[in-house]
């Protein structure tokens, strides 16, 4: 049975500084080197109240033994803000993991340190003794971290050692951070004024950040005051003033970090912390020259051998120390070894005219130095090494100096033009990922649901060159996470597993991530503000870790958006489904009450009625009423516009009126009970509820005669003579109720005779405008022509051949149906 | 004078064209005013009075020879407009011009009934014309 590939959690703050990103490179190449998977896990300083620190540290707790075997922890950087001893306890929650803490030491866990002091002390002392510097303030990082406050004692110790007084005015406190040495700068110009000629800062970050604040002030550096760092990063060599520092060896802090975390895999019990040495880089900004080589042989030096190759043999020792330190302070990433062929070869080629090496070894390894993206210019400095012993021998000789001059100057040229394509091809690889990262940012802007922002991602990560990313949102908190991106170049299967939901603890779901070979993944926490959103694994490709920040940035704030877009899509289907429900209640409310108060089975002397309403479901409104009294019978048909639990409220109101009115006095006359219900109408909506509202309606007073009083707009009357058997249509002169005040001067009563056998038909417009499919209505002249084809027949029946053919024309109900049938017997 | 600022309504069944010509602002409607068009109609004849108003204009013609239907929902925003222009100051006031076309069953109803509203300012001129 095959043993399981180990896997490795680093812990690191963020990747877009030179300190984690060394440290990671170095963990990184020992995994490649062991065969090791590696999650490195950026989830911020603890507790930092910088860069989002805080609110990104949830990614830590997802650390369990079931998705890495042991952790590397980044202790430098993490701790800041919580000290070692609570970092030391933070670290017990991932117990059993075996763990190994880089930069600071931590109880009961093995750990990498750097011997910060002996770097510090030489850089002070170098300081005081070489420079003569008396005022040096000093910049300390931040009180709870302990390399911090190691680099702070030593300054102590050296002004005590020196005899120089120590003047707490001359001491700030920082944060790591850049901004922080510009803060101290402005504490001790500004608010404390005091003098100092020199500063030494606990980190870079600072000393740059102070650099650039005295350089504002047109302080100029190293004349006026110089500076020191710590730590070596790259920005402080490109800075205006090359730094001076102190520099502790990274990568190797991250190779030992993860060696000893692989011992204590396989069993063994480690219990000591390794120290490694940090040793002074001298550049400008203290005063020095970044090229000085070596100081020379005193000229009075008399060679026994002044030949080149004389010299080269009695100083070759002496040649290779100066190109090691200029190497060192230049640019570490130089092999030592090829600058050693490149000052032998230079001197066989001096010694013997027939070789030709010099040139070649060196356009070699500058073309070398290139691809790996080191410092090729820092190559300067060596054939600046060479030019100064290869003078000693050839002073006196014009011939031969300027053969050597020659051979320089083509090195130069060599260097010089391998340089420029260098920071050329640097520049344009940068301004790729740059455009990628803009343009992948502007289509995020536009991604408007998850999976949007999910092929914007996979199309980002395919062109920066990763091999295979997964993404993650939480789901119920921080326990369970479904996985919206699986891309996996190199796996078929990775793809199955979208859309899975699976206990976040794990990463990724079971038997995701193929097993044929080692991988690094960076991983990266989603947040927008206070809101963790989810986790992204994201293969190492590119090895500047401010894109994999950047990424982050970008996606999590598209997947905010999108989430916000789908939560508001969710949000408003749910409101649509509950004003669908509201209104479907509604809509059943007020179909109860306009059925409800519908007269039933009326009994009148002297005539036949029928009736039927048929609600829509869409508008509604309509009324109608029978209401028969010694004597004569009073009939009301209208529609209320609109639709919905406040047209049947009106409607009601309508009903109410009538009846009391009526029932008062049957004999009133129909346009004084039509003047009421408007003003009743007109008070309750149009006043009390703000609404603009009203109906159509006819009151007819029929009496035993046959006499037919009636008033108010709406749809013409039908009335079937049984005399003449035709149809006569009767229009209804007036106005609407409920529309305006006062209606009076449209009102008029109007008067029609019914004989015996005649038939009367009220409707409303849900007869006479029903739609077929064609958008045709069904017409007042359908109408007629259908009553007349069975007006001689039942009440009943008129009323249901009506309907029945009202339904056969409508495609969709969208209005009620309403048709009153009277049939006047005399 | 100002210019109109009364947007033309053009949907897929219904049109409402505004003009202004001199004082009198006209409006032409056609097509079929049902559900589809109820909210944007009843803004529009919102916005009608104060318009009318700004501009003063002394006459407002509405013609409805082409208008092939209008549901109840929208002929409530003619009746918010009347009640409106009806209950204006005297020097405000405005006449309102209906044209309507007698082939149109629901016009005579309804303009008639509409017309009685305020008779002191709105007269019906009907036509006869064939409906297309």
């Amino acid at each position: 049975m095959s043993r399981r590939r180990p896997r490795i959690g680093l812990l690191v703050d963020w990747l877009e500084d030179e300190y984690q990103n060394k440290v990671f490179a170095g963990v990184d190449a020992e995994a490649q080197a062991n065969g090791v998977s590696l999650y490195c896990l950026t989830g911020g300083i603890l507790r930092s109240p910088f860069r989002f620190g805080a609110r990104r540290n949830f990614i830590y707790d997802l650390i369990s033994p079931e998705c890495v075997d042991a952790l590397v922890i980044m202790s430098g950087t993490l701790g800041n803000y919580v000290g070692p001893s609570r970092l030391a306890r933070y670290c017990e929650r991932f117990r059993p993991l075996p763990m190994c803490s880089v930069g600071v030491a931590l109880d009961g866990i093995p750990s990498v340190l750097v011997d910060n002091a002996t770097g510090m002390r030489d850089a002070i002392g170098h300081l005081i003794e070489f420079h003569g510097y008396r005022k040096i303030a000093f910049i300390r990082g931040p009180g709870v971290n302990e390399e911090a406050e190691d680099r702070y004692r030593v300054y102590r110790e050296v002004l005590a050692d020196h005899g120089l007084p120590f003047n707490p005015e001359l001491v700030t406190l920082g944060n790591f951070q850049a901004s922080s040495g510009a803060e101290s700068i402005r504490t001790m110009m500004d608010v404390r004024r005091v003098a100092f000629d020199a500063i030494v800062a606990a980190n870079d970050f600072m000393a740059l950040g102070a650099l650039d604040a005295l350089m504002a002030r047109g302080v100029r550096i190293p004349q006026d005051v110089a500076i020191i760092g710590f730590d070596d990063i790259r920005e402080g060599r490109f800075a205006p003033s090359p730094l001076t520092t102190v520099r502790q060896p990274l990568d190797r802090q991250g190779k030992l970090a993860l060696e000893l975390a692989l011992a204590q895999l396989e069993g063994e019990t480690i219990t000591d912390h390794v120290i490694l040495n940090t040793e002074l880089v001298r550049r400008q900004s203290c005063g020095c020259s970044s090229y000085d080589a070596p100081e020379r042989p005193a000229p009075e030096v008399k060679l026994e051998d002044a030949t080149l190759l004389g010299t080269f043999q009695t100083y070759r020792a002496d040649i290779l120390a100066g190109v090691t330190q200029v190497i060192w302070a230049s640019s570490p990433d130089i092999d030592v070894s090829s600058a050693v062929q490149i000052v032998d070869a230079f001197y066989n080629e001096i010694a013997d005219k027939d070789v030709e090496e010099f040139l070649p070894t060196l356009d070699s390894a500058v073309h070398a130095a290139a691809e790996t993206g080191g410092n090729v210019d820092a190559w300067q400095a060596i054939v600046t090494v060479l030019r100064q012993y290869a003078l000693l021998a050839v002073d006196d000789e014009a011939d031969k100096r300027a053969e050597v001059e020659e051979k320089l100057h083509e090195a130069r040229a060599i260097i010089g033009g391998a340089a420029e394509r260098a920071q050329a091809r640097k520049r344009l690889q940068m301004e790729h990922w740059s455009r990628i990262l803009r343009k992948s940012g502007e289509a995020h802007f536009t991604s408007l649901d998850v999976s949007a922002v999910m092929n914007t991602v996979q199309e980002q990560i395919i062109r920066l060159g990763i091999q295979s990313a997964y993404l993650a949102i939480f789901e119920d908190g921080q326990g369970t996470a479904r996985l919206v991106l699986t891309y996996d170049t190199r796996s078929g299967e990775a793809e199955s597993h979208r859309g899975e939901v699976y206990p976040a603890k794990l990463l990724v779901p079971p038997n995701t991530l193929g097993t044929d070979s080692r991988r690094t993944y960076v991983v990266e926490p989603l947040f927008f503000e206070n809101e963790q959103l989810g986790f992204m694994l994201l293969e190492l490709g590119p090895t500047e870790g401010v894109i994999y920040e950047t990424l982050r940035d970008q996606i999590g704030s598209a997947l905010k958006g999108a989430l916000l877009v789908q939560q508001l899509v969710e949000e408003t289907a749910r409101r649509e489904m509950a004003e669908r429900d509201r209104l479907q209640k509604e809509m059943e409310i007020a179909e109860r009450i306009q059925t409800s108060i519908l007269p039933r089975n009326v009994e009148i002397p002297g005539m036949d009625a029928a009736a039927v309403m048929l609600p829509a479901s869409e508008v509604g409104g309509d009324y109608y009423d029978i209401l028969p009294y010694d004597g004569l019978c009073w009939f009301g048909i209208g529609d209320v516009a609109g639709h919905g639990l406040r047209t049947g409220l009106i409607m009601l109101m309508i009903e109410s009126v009538v009846l009391a009115l009526t029932a008062n006095d049957p004999w009133v006359e129909p346009r004084n009970v039509l003047r009421i219900v408007n003003k009743v109408i007109c008070t309750n909506v149009h006043d009390r509820l703000g609404q603009d509202e009203h109906a159509t309606l006819t009151l007819l007073r029929i009496d035993r005669e046959g006499r037919v009083t009636f008033s108010g707009a709406h749809e013409d009357i039908l009335v079937f003579r049984s005399r003449t058997r035709r149809c006569e249509t009767i229009t209804t002169p007036g106005t609407w109720v409920g529309a305006v005040p006062d209606i009076e001067a449209g009102l008029i009563d109007s008067e029609q005779r019914l004989d015996p056998g005649d038939v009367l038909l009220l409707y409303t417009d849900g007869v006479t405008e029903a739609m077929d499919e064609n958008q045709r209505q069904f017409g007042i002249e359908r109408l007629r022509s259908e009553f007349e084809s069975v007006a001689e027949q039942s009440v009943e029946a008129i009323r249901d051949h009506i309907l029945s053919q009202v339904r056969s024309h409508t495609a969709r109900q969208t209005d009620d149906v309403t048709v009153v049938v009277l049939r006047f017997r005399g | 004078m100002s210019e109109l600022e009364l947007a033309e309504i053009q949907e897929a069944e219904f049109v409402l064209r505004p003009r202004l010509d001199g004082r009198c602002l006209h409006l032409v409607l056609s097509g079929s005013a049902d559900g589809q068009v109820e909210s944007i109609l009843i803004q529009f004849f919102r916005r009608l009075h104060a318009e009318a108003l700004r501009l003063g204009v002394r006459e407002v013609v509405v013609d409805l020879q082409r208008l092939d239907f209008m549901n109840s929902s929208c002929f409530k925003g003619f009746i918010v407009w009347i009640d409106a222009a009806s209950s204006a100051h005297v020097l405000d006031r405005y006449r309102i011009r209906l044209r309507s076309n007698t082939s149109f069953h629901w016009q005579v109803r309804s303009l008639d009934a509409l017309r009685r509203m305020a008779p002191s300012i709105i007269d019906v001129e009907s036509i006869a014309e064939a409906v297309p």
